[in-house]
């Protein structure tokens, strides 16, 4: 008797598993953005690697502001500069606009939920000010390294400081403390918000997904997005 | 971790459900049309590039098609894809609605316009991206403009937005830090040329044309390059001392024998004030020692001539004519190409500068 109500168990268990299904294609595209992807350094999320790289930049502006020589200005703002904006690291402005690029792959599923497809274009828009952001910090870098005096080098890396400081917790935080409200202050606090108040909407509830799905969505020749789940690699595009 | 390959170890969370099957099934995507999101070139068309683009023939015969079946969903998606492709977003976001208008069941037609709003959103987007980085520039060169007193910043700020009139102030306080006050108020004129000045951009005005005074008493009372320098630094066009500075220059630049130079100066002194005397006599006795013999210098002499009531020496005009035209007009001739083209724009020049100095002078009689 107990052996057969052990086996109904199981073969109870077995069959939810069974019939679970797997995420959305929307959700394993928003799941590149806020948990994992093969391609970064430590395969982390993009959206998480441009925080811990937002917050790189900040601590190097910070050492080059106290710092007592023009040639450690300029190798601290290198430094932040590369963590700003380098491609292969997977630098902030490159990996936001990498979030942002998924989150909109996720509203163009053919599984979206009608939330992700009217949230993307949003997410996207509010974007660009942190992209903005980072390419200012670029330019100013170039002109650090390209200083000739202390005085000048300093000019540009407070603006850096500022900015960076910015691209974390918003241009209020930056300005001395008000709340960053408005989408042309957002920083990646703000946006982080936005992301998880998308995810909070999703009906079917987002699940966090599962790596496997995260590392094994592939795009066919056809643009067909589907699960790899032989192994035999694909054409994975922005997923490279 | 859960690979279908280490099928082991995942059917003990699959038990608990805890994670699911990928062998469960896929989620089939939807095939891309041309121009969507999922496709590579989604969103990289500019919207310039519908407006530069004409339909192709087969955009063309889908059209006539829909216009003559306008239920055909089929070819309305055609032409949806069609638009795309030249990146015509928006119209085809509109076809595929009207189309829904008449077919509000067409799972086809709800998933082409789902992707084409995406599309035309992620255009948006890129978009966005595309003006963070020109946002990015402006706001370096303001920066650097304005607190660095980078002029170089400032112009190229103000060539892309040159009513910008904090930077034309910027530009103005640059231009004050380089000791360039008189240009500075032509900065800061500009800007309260776009809206009235506050009392900052009047202190800022009123300090500059304080900045340019000193120049000014400096040209005016001392000698040397320094005097000859601060003439420049203080020298304002359309200012009440333009004529001053000028003749005071021609003196300077006279007094260290540059009399090329003078003479520009004292020609430009006469454009300001062509009856003055003092300056007339300066610009004969430059152009009789000096070999300037080009069409304006000659001009100048004429008119200073007929200043000091010497009008029978400027007969020779006609000669003057000729050696001004000549030159030029010989030059015209031996060249091919742009250079004759140049050289003829150099005769007609020098003719229209003779005839200006075969005029008479107000009240001078003969």
């Amino acid at each position: 008797m107990t052996a057969r109500v052990a086996a109904l168990w199981i073969a109870g268990l077995l069959c939810v598993g069974c019939t679970t299904r797997p995420p959305t294609i929307a959700h394993v595209h928003i799941g590149h953005a806020i948990t994992g992807v093969h391609v970064t350094p430590h395969e982390e999320g993009y959206f998480v690697v441009a925080e811990k790289h937002a917050k790189t930049v900040y601590d190097f502006s910070t050492e080059a502001s106290n710092a007592a020589d023009l040639a450690t200005m300029k190798q601290d703002i290198a430094e932040a500069v590369k963590d700003n904006d380098s491609e292969p690291d997977f630098g902030v402005k490159h990996a936001i606009v990498m979030a942002a690029n998924h989150i909109n792959f996720a509203a163009t599923s053919d599984d979206a939920s009608t939330n992700v497809q009217q949230s993307a274009p949003i997410f996207a828009a509010h974007v660009t000010r942190v992209v903005e952001r980072c390419d200012l910090i670029s330019l100013l870098g170039n002109d650090v390294a390209n200083s000739q005096s202390m005085d000048e080098a300093r000019v540009s890396i407070q603006q850096i400081q500022k900015l960076a400081l910015a691209n974390i917790s918003g241009e209020g935080s930056a300005a001395g403390g008000h709340d960053s409200s408005v989408p042309s202050e957002y920083g990646l606090v703000q946006l982080r918000h936005e992301l998880d108040a998308m995810i909070a909407r999703e009906n079917p509830p987002y699940r966090t997904v599962d790596q496997w799905y995260l590392f094994n969505l592939v795009r066919l020749p056809n643009g067909r997005w589907v699960f790899d789940k032989l192994g035999r690699g694909g054409n994975i595009e922005g997923y490279k | 971790m859960s690979s279908p390959r280490t099928l082991a170890p995942t059917l003990a969370l699959l038990l608990a459900g805890w994670v699911t099957a990928p062998w469960a099934g896929a989620v089939p995507a939807a095939a891309p049309t041309p121009g969507t999101a999922a496709g590579s070139a989604g969103g990289e068309t500019a919207p310039a590039a519908c407006a530069a683009s004409r339909p192709g023939v087969a955009e063309m015969e889908f059209q006539g098609t829909l216009n003559k079946d306008p239920d055909a969903v089929d070819t309305r998606i055609r032409l949806a894809n069609a638009l795309s492709d030249r990146g015509c977003y928006a119209d085809a976001v509109r076809l595929l609605e009207a189309g829904l208008e008449r077919d509000p069941d067409s799972r086809l037609l709800k998933e082409r316009l789902r992707s084409a709003r995406s599309t035309q959103s992620e255009q948006g987007y890129f978009e966005g991206l595309g003006h963070a980085e020109e946002a990015a520039k402006a706001q370096r060169n303001l920066l650097r403009c304005r607190d660095l007193a980078d002029l170089a910043s400032c112009d190229q700020a103000l060539a892309a937005t040159p009513n910008d009139r904090d930077l034309l102030v910027a530009k103005g306080d640059a231009l004050v830090r380089a000791g360039r006050p008189a240009e500075a108020l032509t900065d800061y004129d500009k800007a309260a040329g776009i809206l009235p000045a506050d009392e900052t951009l009047k202190g800022k005005t009123a300090a500059a044309e304080s900045a340019r005074q000193t120049f000014v008493n400096r040209c005016l009372g001392e000698k040397g390059d320094a005097a000859l320098a601060a003439c420049d630094q203080g020298l304002r066009h359309g200012a009440r001392d333009e004529f001053a500075i000028y003749q005071r220059k021609g003196v300077l630049l006279q007094a260290v024998d540059q009399s090329a130079r003078a003479l520009d100066a004292y020609i430009a002194a006469a454009m300001l004030e062509p009856g003055d005397r003092a300056v007339a006599q300066a610009i004969v006795a430059l152009t009789d020692s000096s070999a300037r013999q080009d069409p304006v210098a000659l001009t100048a002499r004429n008119t200073a001539l007929q200043t000091l009531g010497r009008g029978q020496q400027s007969i020779a005009t006609p000669t003057v004519a000729a050696r001004a035209i000549e030159t030029p007009k010989a030059t015209a001739l031996k060249a091919g190409g742009p250079k004759a083209a140049a050289a003829k724009v150099a005769v007609a020049a020098a003719a229209t500068l003779v005839s200006y100095s075969n005029r008479e002078p107000a009240g001078e009689s003969h």
